[in-house]
């Protein structure tokens, strides 16, 4: 997924670049709008936006990479009207969320700037002019199946993360890998991919999961099994997680 | 701005109190224009047209609340709860709405408004609307009720109400977001942020009338008279026969409604309510009220000054993200520092009087 924001960054620059650059010693400034690194995976984003930015006004000359992260839905909001105020030709877009970021990017491509939106997605796919994102449907589908196959039986919570499109997707096809299987899901929650609120929002707030744990001997421990995006397990601050009965 | 007497006095005496009304009431604006010429210094992108009609816009949420929490601060309250409160009042302008937009209506509640607003965009919109405006007073009525009548302290009452409000939000809406479904609705909802008239954006248009419509309020109606009274000696306002109960409630539900004029500007920018939406809101609004010239303590109330305050916190923000000076990760840190300075000069300037 570094791979992907990375690449989306550079093929919406090399585009811009070589297309400008070829013609004429053209300046052209991309603006790339990011959440802020509020856990591993967006860490990695920011790191290689920024890399990639420098790389890219070195290949390119006349060409500038503005990068600016967000610690928020509203704060992003912010950035992209600072951005757009810098004169932008092209926007790069991660939306911290799909629901507030639809508003100010279709703001910012009615000003005529070329969008390139990355991952998270909009509410209304007809704003952006690429997307770039992972089989996001698969991934939750190959997590469905692991789980089936693994368990068998079992109840299982489902920590989801920021609401957001591919939120949705990863959480449905993940509840249609499960239908038929003897898994059942007790229940969904945000818990925003931060490293803070999957477990607390788990331990404390899910009361089902908590009558399930003082229920039987079966249930007393548990496994916290976190999945990546795909189906290896890992540190807690990676996209969605699971917690399994074991 | 208008506290200045214009009754006869010796010339030279006259000037003095002129002098030192005019520097406390002036200040803001002074920081105002330095902050300008800081900008315009740092960096060549500030002074251009865009960008400084981003900064007000954007200014005008903390403007509309800082307006009303000029007045409760004026008279001797607190208001804390004014962030959440602001998520709460989103979320069920939205959430009413979705279900008005919906095909059938959910249950009564909604059946009830269908029939009294229709059933087209415009009619939804209005009942969106004036449900945020009796829901900003509600709330804003239920903190003054419990200060004045519970006889608590207001920042205890704020403090609650707070967590209040903000875990009605997040329970509404699950955790997760609640978004305005209709296409059409966020279509015809959305010049009231993005739209402009004559040039000049609409919130900055919205919250410049409501500080007209506040300061004639605080400066020229007994209203206002009796909330700087109250808020400089309860005892002494209640000897002079102001109706102190219900002053001090109604300087809440002023709060109330300005919330929800301040949502009614935010929903069309981003269309959807959160369980972060509105955090350390009432931190920036007590900040610009104090930037303004209002004392803490109550007992004088500057409209424009708070006006000034907002526009000031957007503007160091807008700063530190134009230039390289500071990372503009301080930008909290710094909007922290500048209410502890504002304080100080305010002490030294009535010091000095």
């Amino acid at each position: 997924m570094k791979k992907l924001a990375l690449s989306a960054i550079a093929a919406a620059g090399v585009a811009f670049a070589l297309g400008a650059a070829q013609a004429q010693q053209k300046n052209v400034t991309i603006g790339v709008s990011i959440p802020a690194a509020t856990h591993g995976w967006t860490g990695g984003v920011v790191y290689h936006a920024e890399e990639a930015a420098k790389r890219l006004e070195k290949t390119y000359p006349g060409l500038k990479v503005i990068v600016k992260t967000s610690p928020s839905g509203a704060a992003q909001a912010n950035a992209l009207e600072d951005l757009s105020a810098q004169k932008i030709d092209a926007l790069v877009v991660l939306p911290f969320n799909s629901d507030e970021l639809t508003n100010p990017v279709l703001d910012v491509k009615r000003r005529g700037t070329f969008i390139t939106v990355v991952d998270r997605g909009l509410k209304d796919p007809t704003i952006q002019d690429i997307y770039v994102a992972g089989n996001n449907p698969e991934f939750g589908r190959v997590a469905g199946k692991y789980f089936a196959d693994y368990l068998k039986q079992g109840n299982v919570v489902v920590l989801r993360g920021i609401p957001t499109v591919i939120d949705e997707e990863r959480v449905t096809s993940f509840e249609k890998a499960l239908q038929g299987s003897g898994v059942k899901i007790l229940d969904k929650q945000y818990a925003n991919w931060t490293a803070m609120t999957p477990s607390a929002s788990c331990r404390t707030s899910c009361p089902s999961t908590r009558r399930s744990m003082r229920s039987g001997p079966r249930m007393t421990t548990w496994r916290w099994a976190c999945l990546r995006r795909s189906v290896r397990r890992s540190a807690p601050t990676s996209s969605s997680c699971w917690a399994v009965p074991a | 701005m208008t506290e200045r007497g214009a009754e006869a006095v010796p010339p030279m005496k006259s000037l003095r109190r002129w002098l030192h009304a005019d520097l406390r009431v002036v200040a803001p604006f002074v920081a105002l224009g330095a902050l300008v010429l800081l900008g315009a210094l740092v960096s060549d992108r500030f002074l251009t047209v865009d960008n400084l009609v981003n900064v007000a816009t954007r200014s005008a949420f903390i403007a509309i609340i800082a307006v009303g929490a000029t007045f409760v601060i004026a008279g001797g309250g607190l208001d804390l709860s004014v962030g959440s409160m602001a998520a709460l009042i989103a979320g069920v302008m939205i959430f009413v709405m979705n279900g008005l937009g919906a095909p059938a209506p959910a249950n009564a509640f909604f059946a009830t408004l269908s029939t009294l607003f229709g059933s087209s965009p415009m009619g939804i919109l209005a009942a969106g609307i004036l449900l945020a405006l009796l829901l900003g007073a509600l709330c804003g009525l239920a903190n003054g009720v419990v200060t004045t009548f519970g006889r608590i302290e207001p920042f205890i009452v704020t403090l609650g109400t707070m967590g209040i409000y903000r875990g009605l939000i997040i329970w509404l809406a699950a955790g997760g977001t609640i978004t305005m479904r209709s296409v059409e609705l966020r279509e015809l909802y959305r010049p009231v942020y993005f739209g402009s008239i004559a040039g000049v954006p609409v919130p900055i248009l919205i919250f410049l009338a409501i500080a007209a419509a506040g300061a004639l309020l605080l400066y020229r109606t007994p209203f206002g008279r009796h909330v700087v009274a109250l808020g400089s000696s309860e005892d002494v306002a209640r000897y002079s026969g102001v109706p102190i109960a219900r002053v001090r409630v109604l300087t809440y539900v002023i709060q109330g409604v300005c919330v929800a004029l301040a949502i009614l500007v935010y929903v069309p920018r981003l269309g959807s309510a959160t369980p972060t939406t509105g955090l350390l809101w009432e931190l920036q609004a007590i900040t610009a009220v104090v930037i303004g010239g209002t004392m803490l303590k109550g007992g004088t109330g500057r409209v424009w000054g708070t006006i000034a305050g907002a526009v000031i916190l957007e503007l160091v923000a807008n700063i530190m993200v134009l230039s390289d000076l500071v990372s503009e990760y301080l930008v909290g840190a710094v909007q922290g520092a500048i209410i502890i300075v504002a304080m100080l000069v305010q002490r030294g300037l009535h010091r000095r009087q």
